[in-house]
């Protein structure tokens, strides 16, 4: 019992601290790929948080709203950390409706995140969440199918169900949409349209300084760690079987960095979408998706 | 080639001919064009038959405070023939005390900004449309016309101010793009009013770093060899072409005969600045639509070129090797084979550059189809550059009126007929190509002999004209010859005359596009400003280094 409330908590701090060293990571190699140097180290992102976090506190006449949203949004990221399995079921993975309350959490965050854009009353970050909306219209939906999908196919509604799981087309197809909608999700390009930064001069985030965007922007990098430790748990999970706990702990997080990593790449290959190509473009993506799962589903492969 | 100088000559008689109908007088000058000299009363007519009739395009027009020479205020409209290479200057002069002359911004709308430009620095009076207030700061008296001459070249009357918003906006949402933004580099603010994602209106509140360069050039600081340094740091980007252009006109007013060798090194390094700019500018666009590989592989290409620059001409940027009558700096064998090492790295990575580009999707999309400039306008607007020539005009300084070392080289001017941002991009894709292929022949063919002209000698009250091709378009200076110093130095700007394509550009295309609908034209808006600070409690203007701020700041 001790033993698991120590490793949930220790865990939980890796994963606390851990995303902005991942973020790091990715500045390097984007560099590497650019041609350039980068930043000085890995750490650099921890740097920048923690200069953002102190300076001056500088807000617009609906700060205290922004201030409470950003509030919200940073205990309900936490909240689904809590939940998310690292190689080792913590004491809340192992919930009954774990894996369905983590979604619950996945698709508020999203509704937090446009709240938060809302809250501003600028005419960049409106067009900003007015953008994180359509696309979301879209995004949101799919992921609710493709959740469905998942939860009929590991026939329960905790993450416990996934390591009975076994690989078939099927499932594949139900963790490519998933996969895509991590993707989406922590607005790399091609669809960072509502931060669009050349564009809407950080859109969402235009109203933003010093320790609120520090905690926004962590915030933000803690919600690409559960969306893609999502995905690596959806990959490895069903694989680990009896395997050493440390060991097992230890692929979540190698898998943890080859994901970021992929999608890190993969945002360096594209140029930034336009929102009215963005939703059209994954409509048919997600729908073709979908239709395979349906086929293969019913074709029991 | 005879029977082309002989219908030349034939066509010339035949437009004097026309043209004598209007004019009081008309002169032919060797290297600066037709002098038509009309009275006022009928420059509408002779506008209209030479826009119109002649199909002319309009270049420039300088107004002059001509009080002191010959108590009136002149104006000089430049329109230029391109396929003869002609320029039709039409000069009217108007009354001392009370000056108005005739709008021709119906009839020419390519002149809408030059007669408010007038109207705000010499308090010319144009008959016939609105005069708003257009460059000078909204808290600058009125009735204080900084052109004229009586005016005194360092007063400061006011403390800068912001500048407001319209007055009149149309109804929705009005999106402010600038003074600062990420998008832009320089501060100028363009207003959109949107519905949704769509641009309806636009409008420009522009001239926030106005420098009074032309202005300075004509105080007892400058001299005429000092003037090249000045006009160099008009632009960060292209100021050897600002440098070129206003030389060329002092030279051509003067009669002074470069060097074929300065001529040659006057062209390679323009090309050089050509290379660096269109690196610059895929670099940037790139960026504008989220793709940081190609703005970064961009630059690192570019920074090749800087550095060539800089064992070229001792700077990296702004160069200061031109003078009136030749260059400072001669270029020998080990440079020549630099050169070459330089333009063969370029020719291979950005090759594979442009490949890259134009396989990235979004890149294709977002730029096909948006940001478009349908020809016919293009033409009203006389617009120049890259932009004219992405809307199917056949446009280039360097052909249409040769100068420096352009007659002796072969190179294509590439012309796309669709008008969108995709245009404007293969524009100057294949440019980048076509001033490899120029840099080879100028090194290849480059003769021997001085850099410097013999004499130099600069008679007074000659107007002379100076067009060089930038990277951005035609740079044109007037200039009219004073005792030491230019009387009168007109600058224009590839930018001054493509902005107001911009309104056609930006409406009903998607916000979205906006910003590289804007970067399309490659604007150069005021690059170089200098350092100046404002002490709030007196007003005044102080000059300060960087180093000198920061220190104060500490021990306050």
């Amino acid at each position: 019992m001790w033993l698991d409330i120590s490793l949930t908590i220790i865990l939980l701090l890796i994963m606390l601290i851990l995303p902005p060293v991942l973020d790091g990571i990715e500045r390097k190699i984007r560099a590497k790929i650019h041609s350039r140097i980068g930043p000085p180290s890995i750490m650099q992102t921890w740097y920048d948080i923690r200069k953002l976090f102190a300076k001056e506190l500088v807000v617009t006449d609906t700060g205290y709203i922004m201030f409470f949203i950003a509030i919200t949004l940073f205990s309900m990221t936490i909240l689904a950390l809590f939940l998310l399995p690292t190689g080792f079921m913590n004491i809340f993975s192992r919930d009954n409706i774990s894996l369905l309350l983590f979604s619950i959490f996945i698709l508020a965050i999203q509704l937090i995140w446009m709240l938060l854009s809302v809250a501003p009353s600028n005419p960049y970050s409106t067009i900003g969440v007015f953008r994180e909306a359509l696309l979301g219209m879209v995004n949101e939906l799919f992921f609710m199918l493709g959740l469905f999908a998942l939860l009929v196919y590991v026939n329960g509604l905790s993450f416990t169900h996934l390591i009975s799981t076994s690989y078939s087309i099927t499932y594949v197809l139900i963790l490519l949409l998933l996969a895509s909608y991590a993707y989406v999700s922590s607005g790399r390009i091609p669809f960072d349209i509502a931060e669009a930064e050349p564009e809407l001069a950080s859109g969402i985030l235009i109203e933003f300084s010093g320790p609120l965007l520090g905690m926004v922007l962590y915030s933000n990098l803690v919600k690409r760690a559960i969306l893609y430790g999502f995905v690596a748990n959806l990959i490895i999970l069903p694989l680990l079987g009896e395997l050493n706990l440390l060991l097992k702990i230890l692929l979540f997080f190698i898998s943890l960095l080859i994901i970021w990593i992929i999608y890190s790449v993969t945002s360096i290959i594209f140029a930034r979408t336009r929102v009215d190509l963005a939703p059209k473009t994954l409509f048919f993506f997600y729908l073709l998706v979908t239709i395979l799962i349906t086929i293969t589903w019913l074709l029991r492969v | 080639m005879a029977d082309s100088v002989e219908e030349t000559k034939r066509n010339l008689e035949e437009m004097v001919n026309v043209l004598k109908k209007y004019a009081d007088n008309i002169e032919f000058v060797e290297r600066v064009g037709l002098i038509v000299r009309v009275k006022k009363e009928r420059l509408r007519e002779v506008s209209r038959f030479v826009h119109d009739i002649l199909d002319s395009y309009f270049r420039t027009m300088a107004a002059v405070d001509e009080r002191p020479i010959n108590n009136t205020f002149a104006a000089y409209y430049v329109f230029g023939k391109d396929e003869m290479g002609l320029n039709i200057i039409i000069e009217t002069h108007t009354d001392p005390l009370d000056p108005e002359i005739p709008s021709i911004s119906d009839l020419v709308p390519a002149a809408d900004w030059y007669e408010l430009e007038a109207w705000d620095l010499l308090g010319i009076k144009f008959t016939g449309r609105r005069l708003y207030r257009f460059i000078l700061p909204d808290e600058w008296p009125e009735g204080l016309y900084p052109l004229r001459k009586d005016v005194d070249y360092n007063l400061r009357p006011v403390k800068p101010l912001a500048r407001k918003a319209s007055k009149q906006a149309p109804a929705g949402p009005r999106i402010p793009f600038g003074p600062y933004h990420p998008a832009l580099h320089e501060p100028e603010y363009f207003e959109l009013f949107v519905e949704g994602e769509k641009v309806v209106d636009v409008r420009y509140n522009g001239f926030h770093v106005h420098r009074g360069i032309e202005k300075l050039a004509e105080s007892p600081r400058f001299t005429y060899q000092k003037v090249p340094f000045l006009a160099e740091r008009i632009c960060g980007i292209c100021g050897f072409v600002h440098s070129v252009s206003y030389t060329m006109s002092v030279e051509r007013a003067a009669k002074i005969d470069v060097p074929e060798r300065a001529e040659y090194i006057r062209s390679i390094i323009l090309e050089v600045e050509r290379l660096h700019s269109h690196l610059l500018w895929i670099g940037v666009a790139c960026h504008l639509l989220g793709y940081d590989a190609g703005f970064m592989h961009s630059w690192r290409i570019r920074e090749k070129v800087m550095v060539l620059s800089e064992l070229l001409t001792g700077s990296r940027k702004t160069y200061g090797i031109n003078l009136v009558g030749g260059v400072r700096k001669d270029i020998n064998k080990d440079k020549i084979q630099a050169i070459m090492n330089t333009l063969k790295y370029i020719k291979e990575e950005f090759s594979k550059l442009v490949e890259v580009i134009a396989h990235v999707p979004q890149i294709v999309k977002r730029a096909t189809g948006t940001g478009i400039l349908p020809r016919d306008d293009a033409r009203k607007l006389s617009v120049v550059g890259p932009v004219a020539r992405g809307s199917g005009l056949n446009r280039d300084v360097r052909k249409d009126y040769p100068y420096a070392a352009y007659p002796y080289v072969s190179f294509k001017v590439p012309v796309y007929s669709e008008g969108d941002n995709l245009a404007r991009l293969f524009v100057r894709i294949d440019e980048v190509f076509e001033s490899i292929n120029i840099l080879e022949q100028l090194l290849d063919k480059i003769p021997q002999g001085p850099i410097f002209a013999e004499k130099i000698e600069v008679p007074e009250g000659v107007i002379g004209i100076g067009n060089v091709e930038a990277p951005r378009g035609e740079a044109i200076h007037v200039t009219i010859t004073g005792k030491g110093r230019p009387y009168r130095w007109r600058v224009r700007a590839p930018t001054y005359q493509n902005i107001p394509a911009l309104k056609i550009m930006l409406k009903d295309a998607p916000l979205a596009d906006a910003p590289l609908t804007i970067a399309s034209i490659d604007p150069c808006f005021s690059c170089t400003d200098r350092l100046l600070v404002i002490d709030l409690k007196t007003g005044k203007a102080v000059k300060k280094t960087m180093e000198e701020i920061i220190k104060k700041k500490k021990v306050n």
